[in-house]
């Protein structure tokens, strides 16, 4: 990993395109501005997690739920309207 | 939240879902003998279909966020949320493999308001909630 120190005010370039400017330093966060053609998408990595993860759980092999649903019962959880 | 979805009610996602941006449309529905499980599907055929369980099956004291963008998408107020009497209902996409550990994302839960019939998914930044989250020991999908 490249590790590059920069101060509020100051940016860096990627690829000769995109600029990433460090807006404002907060105690802990970083306000930062992106500069990028159009297209470039920019997404937070927390959007690449979920949509992976999305990926991952679409369209699950066929097969018993029996025991998944039995396991989470038996977690505690009541059918609607049933008494604990 | 409402104590039940109602089987086969559809609802509308303005934004989709991570990674199916293209879907709009999904089919909330339970199957008989599989509470508390329920099917998030596609209204189209060839689109995703997913398994998931309402977050406070997993976390009795669950703390949904709606920021101001999600909250819009599904005409509710933004806040902090705990299951009990909120009016929308919050579910994990699991993810299951056969043969291996289910996991249950709680950072990312499906949030569908039965009022409006809209949905979206929404990310819980900055809540230590993880993207994959062990399911109880002994629940398995096969």
């Amino acid at each position: 990993m490249l590790v590059i120190r920069r101060r509020a005010g100051e940016a860096l370039v990627l690829d000769g395109s995109i600029e990433v400017q460090i807006l404002e330093i907060a105690a802990n966060r970083v306000k930062i501005g992106i500069i990028a053609p159009p297209a470039v998408p920019v997404v937070r990595k927390e959007v690449v997690l979920a949509r992976e993860q999305n990926r991952a759980a679409a369209n699950p092999a066929a097969g018993s739920l029996e025991s998944l649903a039995r396991g989470l019962r038996e977690a505690g959880w009541c059918s609607p309207g049933s008494t604990p | 939240m409402p104590d039940s979805p109602p089987p086969g009610e559809l609802f509308h996602f303005p934004s989709g879902l991570p990674g199916f941006e293209q879907h709009h449309d999904f089919i909330l529905s339970r199957r008989a003998g599989l509470d508390p499980l329920v099917f998030l599907d596609s209204r189209h055929g060839q689109g995703p279909g997913f398994i998931a369980v309402p977050v406070e099956v997993l976390d009795p004291h669950y703390l949904l966020r709606l920021d101001e963008a999600a909250a819009a998408e599904l005409l509710l107020s933004p806040g902090a949320y705990t299951a009990a009497g909120s009016r929308f209902l919050a579910f994990a996409l699991l993810t299951c493999i056969p043969n291996e550990p289910p996991t249950a994302n709680l950072f990312a839960p499906v949030v569908l308001n039965p009022a409006s019939g809209t949905g979206a998914q929404v990310l819980q930044l900055d809540s230590g909630y993880p993207v994959v989250h062990p399911v109880r020991e002994g629940a398995s999908c096969s």
